[in-house]
């Protein structure tokens, strides 16, 4: 168990090394570089070479990526030119915050329609209550979030107007604003991300109900009710488990755009001002830190799947 | 080589198209689509850019779905619209298969140091959120639609190796591989007429679910406002402007979002209908 | 089949050693699986060399050493003369011409995607043969194998397991080959359907002057085909000899007990019986061979001598045997 625990370890290290060798790659290799995308591409040629210099970005590119490298090692994200020299982690980190606190309670709501949702499709496979299910899934699976969010904007804002259009306060400052604020992006993410895991919970019940040590419990004479329950319910859901971290990790990235149509101060919607005010100190590091997000989840998730089920670290 | 058999191989799948409804309608509505871009010019009853009537004006006999803030037409802005789609969606796939799939062969088929760099590399840039990836692509390389394409093609190269490169790996241990060996094949031979044949149906299959990803992803660029740059009539910058307008003209909002959702939706189908109709193991009743 | 006496062999290794290096998840280093150790055999043209033993015993990988699908980790091989241990892709290339496998499983060695017409294609292609000369020699091809001539626009799913055998057999001889590996050719294949193929292949040999090294798991086949006859186990050749010898006086115990598990037909007859032999116990660990005589964990006869001197192959009778004490079954039993 400790070697496995080791083993997953080295090797988020490992993958995080490469993804902060490829976000240098992207913006320091790919034609237009960091102070070409600062200025604009109509800037003045002198502007442009101080700029360059400023950055570093006349040094060979071994220094550049050693200096790079090193900052990241000691926790130095920098400061931001484009916003008079602020610590770029502290635009990137309270932004993060925002964006994981939409992300748990969408995926918590999620989970708590799609677990029973899901068995009760399976238990009841070929229903009324299963089809209505199935209709639910499909529709969620290929609904673009965007435009879900549109479409509950449409109806929720403008139709009947019953909650504010977007926007953020902090909790500490009007507790019930916040919340108001909070109901329509979770509800969009919620929805989409509670299709995908009630197909994978009925996927997961009907399985492990056909199994035989399921046959073998009702043979047993336990009642139909605890068969269901018990057994079944303990095997599906620790593969959910799993699906619950890839939609996580995926949702961090995936909430871009939720964010922009709420303008919810998250981690996506400051990648896209920062984009569009050409702050590219500021970029990199929610590009990087967003890839992080994703892999430390998927550690945690593994993790957790093979304290849950022990055989996994030991194959 | 037009022999009986290559027919009735041919008849065996038509059959098979015409027992399924869903087949039936996934593939007319791909061909629907198709179609609509490429005759855009034809079928639209305004160009694409045209300035036809006042801003704002709601749905009449003429204007379909209305106009929109600057008085084009809503409804032929979308028909223009699914060319800009599919054509995002068939470069960036195209480049994300030529690159990915060598790729994947070469790794799978040779293995050791080679798949191992190969593997470390694709789990990097794995763990990175596509949009966000394709996202960082657009803002280093400037915002128009080429560049859209080259990132949302460059992202999916990964997922394209990693598929081709597991089938790869359990093929190149067949016994038909061996036999290439045996008769004195060279490895590029075996890779490109041994692995790669008895990989195309999952290529295609892979090939019509990132194209439905490229869409959905093309189309957020382009609501993020990092895509097709006006007045080019994305859905997604159809979208963004749609979402202003609510209030006034709810049907642009509405009319873009349903061309995405159907444009996704139908590709997503045609994954599983290729699935189906390219087994050549499936006996039929 | 032909004798061929006195002719120079085609085939001739020597001391070959083929080992693999595996590693086992867990394990700190790789550790090595001697496959093949020390095997020695030549084949004449036109001649049939049996080679027996139970599965993993290392034929397979003796076959694929011999035609340069794996190389050797010692010894040598010589084809027509020419030492080809050592060849690379390249050098290899014309000899493939000379040299062909037809393996067990007709299902897995066809390529599912392609009808029989690339099938057999293929190796005019590789070899740079053009496509007029192709074409004129893949119908004859497909009537020397006794096929249909419509087969060549079918995929290998719809013909059945002997006739799929049959096209992996015109695909081998497509280059006109004096020697081929017979790799289990029958084992997957119904009873009924291995006599049919290995009357084909015995027409072939007397029709083309094949030579073949004919692999088996099943004695009984091997005596229906096989000129000389050699009985591997654990990676060695234990007994070596012309078949008759082989299959009438058989030496080693390993031989005996394999020749014992044959139904025998002459019970049937009511002529006396052969004395069954079982072999007990599983085929050791081929990571962790026994020291001494590989055979003597499951032999009857073994004493001290066998734990500690590993027998050479030696000369009894007319075989080469590897065994302190050959000798036939009835008079070691009168012994005890």
């Amino acid at each position: 168990m400790t070697r496995y625990v080791a083993r997953r370890l080295l090797h988020g290290i490992l993958v995080m090394w490469i993804v902060s060798t490829a976000v240098f790659v992207i913006f320091r290799l790919v034609p237009g570089d960091p102070a070409a995308m600062t200025l604009g591409f109509d800037a003045s040629p002198e502007d442009y070479e101080a700029l360059r210099e400023e950055l570093g970005l006349n040094d060979p590119i071994h220094v550049q990526y050693l200096r790079w490298m090193g900052n990241l090692a000691r926790g130095d994200f920098g400061k931001s030119i484009t916003h008079g020299y602020a610590e770029v982690s502290s635009l990137v980190f309270p932004a993060l915050g925002r964006t994981l606190e939409l992300a748990a309670l969408s995926i918590l709501l999620a989970v708590i329609v799609a677990v029973p949702l899901g068995m009760i499709s399976a238990i009841r496979e070929g229903t009324w209550v299963d089809h209505i299910a199935r209709v639910f899934t499909t529709l969620g699976f290929s609904m673009p979030t965007y435009v879900m969010g549109i479409g509950l904007l449409i109806l929720l804002a403008e139709v009947f107007p019953l909650l504010p259009p977007g926007g953020y306060v902090p909790f500490g400052e009007d507790p019930v604003k916040h919340l108001s604020q909070l109901i329509m992006p979770v509800l969009t993410i919620a929805s989409v991300t509670a299709a995908r895991l009630t197909r994978f919970m009925r996927a997961g019940m009907l399985e492990v109900l056909s199994a035989d040590y399921v046959r073998t419990a009702r043979a047993k004479g336990l009642t139909e009710r605890r068969v269901n329950y018990w057994h079944a319910f303990r095997n599906a859901a620790i593969p959910l488990v799993t699906e619950v971290g890839v939609n996580f990790g995926l949702l961090v990235g995936g909430m871009v755009v939720i964010e922009q149509i709420f303008i919810w101060p998250g981690l996506g919607w400051l990648m896209i001002q920062s984009i569009l005010t050409r702050a590219f100190d500021v970029v990199q590091i929610a590009v990087l830190v967003s890839a992080a997000t994703f892999v430390i989840v998927n550690l945690l998730v593994d993790l957790t799947y093979s304290w849950l089920d022990p055989r996994i670290a030991r194959s | 080589m037009t022999s009986a058999a290559q027919f009735s191989e041919r008849r065996k799948i038509w059959r098979r198209i015409v027992r399924n409804p869903l087949h039936l309608f996934t593939l007319s509505m791909v061909a629907l689509l198709v179609l609509t871009a490429l005759f855009a010019d034809l079928l639209a009853p305004y160009g694409a850019t045209e300035v036809v009537a006042y801003p704002f004006e709601l749905p009449t006999a003429q204007f379909w779905l209305g106009t929109d803030s600057i008085g084009r037409d809503i409804f032929s802005r979308l028909i223009h619209g699914s060319r800009v789609s599919l054509y995002v969606g068939f470069a960036s796939t195209a480049i994300a298969v030529v690159f990915g799939v060598p790729m994947g062969v070469v790794s799978g088929y040779f293995g050791k140091l080679t798949d191992t760099i190969m593997m470390r590399t694709t789990d990097g840039l794995l763990a990175f959120p596509p949009i966000i990836l394709a996202m960082a692509m657009v803002a280093v390389l400037g915002t128009n639609l080429r560049n859209t394409i080259i990132a949302i093609g460059v992202v999916q190269i990964p997922r394209f190796a990693r598929l081709v490169r597991g089938m790869a790996l359990s093929l190149k241990e067949s016994e038909f591989i061996t036999a290439g060996r045996a008769l004195g094949a060279s490895h590029v031979y075996l890779m490109q007429r041994s692995l790669l044949p008895n990989l195309t149906s999952i290529i295609l299959v892979q090939f019509t679910l990132t194209f439905a990803t490229a869409v959905l992803t093309e189309a957020a660029l382009s609501f993020l406002g990092l895509g097709a740059q006006p007045p080019a009539p994305s859905w997604g910058a159809m979208l963004l402007a749609g979402k202003a307008l609510v209030s006034t003209n709810p049907y642009l909002a509405l009319g873009a979002g349903s061309a995405i959702f159907i444009t996704v939706l139908v590709f997503t189908l045609l994954g599983d209908t290729l699935t189906d109709l390219l087994n050549p193991y499936r006996t039929d009743r | 089949m032909n004798t061929a006496a006195a002719q120079k062999p085609i085939l001739d290794i020597r001391d070959i050693t083929t080992s693999y290096h595996i590693r086992r998840s867990g394990a700190q280093k790789a550790t090595t699986l001697v496959a093949v150790e020390d095997v020695t055999l030549s084949i004449k043209p036109g001649e049939t060399v049996g080679l027996v033993g139970e599965s993993g015993c290392g034929k397979s990988t003796l076959g694929r050493t011999i035609i340069r699908l794996l190389e050797p980790s010692a010894g040598m091989v010589s084809f027509a003369g020419q030492d080809i241990t050592h060849f690379n892709h390249q050098e290899m290339r014309p000899l493939r011409q000379e040299m062909q496998i037809v393996f067990q499983d007709p299902y897995a060695s066809l390529n599912p995607r392609f009808r029989v017409r690339q099938i057999l294609y293929e190796p005019f292609r590789i070899h740079g043969i053009s496509k007029a000369v192709a074409s004129q020699k893949i119908p004859e091809l497909l009537s020397l194998v006794q096929l249909p001539p419509d087969s060549l626009r079918r995929f290998p799913h719809e013909f059945s397991g002997g006739q799929r055998q049959r096209i992996a057999i015109a695909r081998a001889l497509a280059l006109e080959p004096s020697f081929l590996v017979l790799d289990e050719p029958v084992s997957a294949l119904d009873v009924s359907i291995q006599a049919q193929i290995l009357n084909l292949l015995e027409d072939l040999q007397t029709e083309l002057g094949l030579a073949y090294l004919f692999i088996a798991h099943d004695l009984s086949v091997v005596g229906q085909v096989s000129d000389r006859v050699a009985v591997m186990y654990l990676g060695r050749i234990v007994e070596e000899g012309p078949r008759d010898a082989v299959f009438n006086s058989p030496q080693h115990p390993y031989t005996i007990a394999l020749l014992s598990a044959i139904p025998d037909i002459s019970a049937a007859q009511g002529r006396q019986t052969r004395e069954r032999t079982i072999l007990v116990g599983d085929l050791p660990n081929p990571l962790d061979p026994p020291s001494g005589c590989r055979f003597r964990t499951r032999c009857w006869r073994g004493d001290q001598l066998c734990v500690e001197q590993d027998p050479p192959l030696a000369p009894v009778s007319d075989s080469l045997v590897a065994c302190h004490y050959p000798g036939a079954e009835n008079h070691w039993s009168a012994r005890s």
